[in-house]
């Protein structure tokens, strides 16, 4: 029997999202956002391939909360990563340990986007991982249960990883090198970006009704 | 309107200034907690900073709203208080609702966070320190908003609703966790387990949910236990069991908290928050076999017992033997009393004779163990020869926590033991007494693990502290596997028509 090509789309989603859980365990500790994005990307094929395969068709609003939680949280969490390590190639969390006092304002950003892409509420990605799990559960069978499986494992290293570099971030000793003060229209994006994750967060009606539209365009949804 | 009119699509009718209070209920906490941080110098008067006010303020607010409701409950009127909006378009719903069950929920909150507010209120003269002030001002606020949050959890009538208001309540904890750190700052694992254990709970708790909307396709948690019993007794079984994980994982994050004195009242309040939540959401799935009013009370006090062992684990740890005695009794007896009240007439009262036996037991026995306490550390005594006060006192209680003859509890247990003969009863008691049976188990295995010494044992206190909890929930799981099940399909088949 030949599968059909979005359950090909499905079933390497969930093995791109397993592969970026146990990078993002298992890698370079300065890379865990890198592993974050693919992992996202994973969890958007896998929605899109669970709405095409099995007629679940909040698998396409899971996947648009999913990129809209990608493109926002993530530019939040690097941008403010890289401020507080700033020029340092060292490949642990060294750089940024005890920024939260010397930067509290960036620290702050930081945390916030780490806990939207780990999906915590008030944020975008909550909904994304509600609407996955019921497109998993609504789909059944292999597909949907790995779906179920893979964004669990996902979910659970992402927030390993993350509260890691944030307790490093807060609870470590503060750096003895200099540190370059943070412009104020800089800490005015990170406000914005970090209020915008939030709006999506408690008012997702907007990106799902875009996400039902998708699924009519995709012919997931009748 | 009933749950089954409910049930059968009828929208509730209540959209009047009721609704209004119920979101306040939950977002005025959690602005109070913003206007707490912002302004930590600000006083109400030499002894009360304005955080704490804030607090005493909006638990002392709940607490009126949330007596006046339950005052206001009548047999026909279940919901008289009741928010609805649509969120997500067609999949989830914004829903508050103030019934029986988590008003009195409701109320155990309060109390626990007023005792907080009251605990929290830092020394005059410490106070009028700025650092100090500031970092009071932050504690309150990020109690408040678990405040806000427990109470969002509470109201929730929705399984999404829900499980963002648990979720949520994470950072605050947390928060509370990064406070109360000392100056070194180096310990920050136990609050990265707290949260992945509290993730891992919330996740199971996420596929509970997921699973009953794929099986039901609603998350209101009345109509999705009523539809998953009409279609399949299987399904909510799982849907059950998921959840008893979920709480189960929470319950055993909030129990590692009290690895620190610090934490043991947050400890404290999460854990029974968490058992009473699981006992409600466990009534929704299983209300069509659940409505007695009876129900909700014994519900309520299994939460309170399970709580009790829990925290009869924890007072070992810490080595309070006669803390841990007197919890461990009192749940013993909580879970008798459940027992007895699940029986017929004669069982009743054995349920109130227990109660009557436990309201003479502790007592004494709370003042025995203070003073006991109290005279180990006095110079000049032996340890363990307390006063001839404190003596009698131990004496009588354990006299009475024993059962002996002439204690309300023998003739509790006389009355328990006659209504057991009736047979159609024999499986749950049973059942609620293999529960009673694992627990002591898991009691006295804690209690050897804290005693012995280590060579002759080789496990870590904290595996014994899981161990309780997995053994406790393994028992709640055994209840809820065979008899209630069975009951409903009998009484489904008996009534006729469902099927």
């Amino acid at each position: 029997m030949s599968a059909s090509i979005p359950t090909w789309v499905c079933g390497a989603g969930i093995i791109v999202t397993l592969f970026s859980s146990a990078a993002v365990v298992l890698g370079v500790p300065s890379r865990f956002l890198v592993w974050s994005a693919v992992g996202h990307c994973g969890l958007i094929l896998t929605g899109v391939g669970l709405a095409r395969s099995a007629a679940a068709p909040a698998g396409v609003e899971a996947a648009l909360l999913y990129v809209v939680n990608l493109a926002i949280a993530q530019l939040l969490a690097w941008a403010s990563w890289r401020l507080m390590r700033g020029s340092s190639k060292s490949p642990d969390f060294g750089p940024a340990r005890g920024m939260g006092r010397r930067m509290p304002g960036v620290a702050s950003a930081f945390t916030i986007g780490a806990a939207a892409l780990a999906g915590l509420p008030p944020c975008a990605g909550f909904f994304a991982r509600v609407m996955l799990f019921a497109a998993g559960f609504k789909a059944g069978g292999a597909l949907g249960f790995g779906a179920v499986i893979a964004c669990s494992i996902q979910s659970l290293a992402w927030l390993a990883v993350a509260l890691y570099a944030a307790s490093a971030v807060w609870l470590g000793a503060p750096p003895t090198r200099p540190v370059r003060p943070v412009s104020r229209s800089r800490l005015v994006g990170f406000a914005l970006l970090a209020a915008l994750t939030a709006v999506l967060g408690l008012i997702p009606g907007p990106a799902v009704q875009a996400g039902e539209r998708l699924a009519y365009l995709l012919g997931a949804r009748s | 309107m009933n749950p089954i009119s409910h049930a059968a699509g009828v929208q509730p009718e209540q959209f009047s200034s009721a609704v209004v209070w119920l979101n306040w209920l939950v977002l005025l906490p959690m602005l109070a907690a913003g206007v707490a941080a912002a302004y930590p110098r600000f006083r109400v008067s030499a002894h009360w900073p304005a955080a704490a006010c804030h607090l005493a303020v909006w638990v002392a607010v709940v607490s009126a709203v949330t007596a006046a409701a339950l005052l206001a409950f009548t047999p026909d009127a279940a919901w008289p208080l009741t928010a609805d909006y649509r969120w997500t378009g067609y999949l989830f719903q914004f829903r508050l609702r103030l019934d029986r069950f988590n008003s009195v929920l409701l109320l155990l909150l309060c109390w626990q966070f007023a005792i907080l507010a009251l605990g929290s209120r830092p020394d005059a003269r410490a106070a009028s320190q700025n650092g100090i002030a500031r970092r009071h001002a932050r504690e309150a606020s990020a109690t408040m908003l678990a405040f806000g949050c427990c109470t969002g959890a509470l109201l929730a009538a929705d399984l999404v609703a829900f499980l963002m208001f648990w979720m949520a309540l994470a950072l605050p904890v947390a928060a509370l966790l990064v406070f109360a750190q000392p100056e070194g700052r180096e310990a920050g694992r136990p609050i990265i387990v707290h949260l992945l254990l509290h993730a891992l709970g919330s996740l199971a708790m996420l596929a509970c949910f997921a699973f009953t909307w794929a099986q039901t396709g609603t998350t209101d948690p009345f109509a999705a236990g009523m539809s998953l019993l009409l279609r399949d007794v299987a399904a909510l079984r799982w849907a059950a069991v998921l959840l008893v994980v979920g709480f189960g994982c929470t319950i055993c994050a909030s129990a590692l908290l009290a690895t620190r004195p610090a934490f043991l009242a947050l400890c404290a309040v999460l854990m029974t928050t968490a058992a009473g939540l699981l006992m409600r959401y466990l009534h929704l799935l299983f209300w069509p076999y659940a409505l007695e009013p009876i129900a909700v009370v014994v519900l309520w006090l299994c939460a309170i017992a399970a709580c009790g062992f829990v925290g009869a684990g924890l007072a070992l740890r810490t080595g309070h033997f006669a803390l841990a005695m007197l919890v461990c009794a009192a749940a013993c007896y909580v879970l008798f009393a459940v027992a007895g009240s699940a029986a017929a007439e004669r069982g009743a009262h054995a349920a109130l004779a227990y109660l009557l036996g436990l309201g003479v037991s502790l007592p004494l026995l709370a003042p025995a163990a203070g003073l006991l306490r109290f005279e180990a550390r006095r110079p000049g005594r032996e340890p363990g020869r307390g006063s001839a006060l404190s003596r009698t006192l131990g004496l009588a209680a354990v006299f009475s926590l024993a059962s002996a003859p002439g204690t309300p509890a023998f003739g509790g247990g006389l009355l328990l033991a006659r209504s057991l003969a009736r047979p159609q009863l024999a499986p749950l008691v049973v059942a609620m007494a293999s529960v009673a049976g694992l627990l002591v188990c898991a009691f006295q295995m804690v209690h050897r693990v804290r005693w012995l010494p280590p060579s002759e044992i080789g496990w870590s206190d904290r595996t014994a502290v899981l161990t309780i909890a997995a053994v406790a929930a393994a028992g709640v799981l055994a209840w809820l596997w065979v008899p209630p099940i069975a009951h409903a399909a009998a009484h489904l088949k008996g009534v006729g028509g469902w099927r």
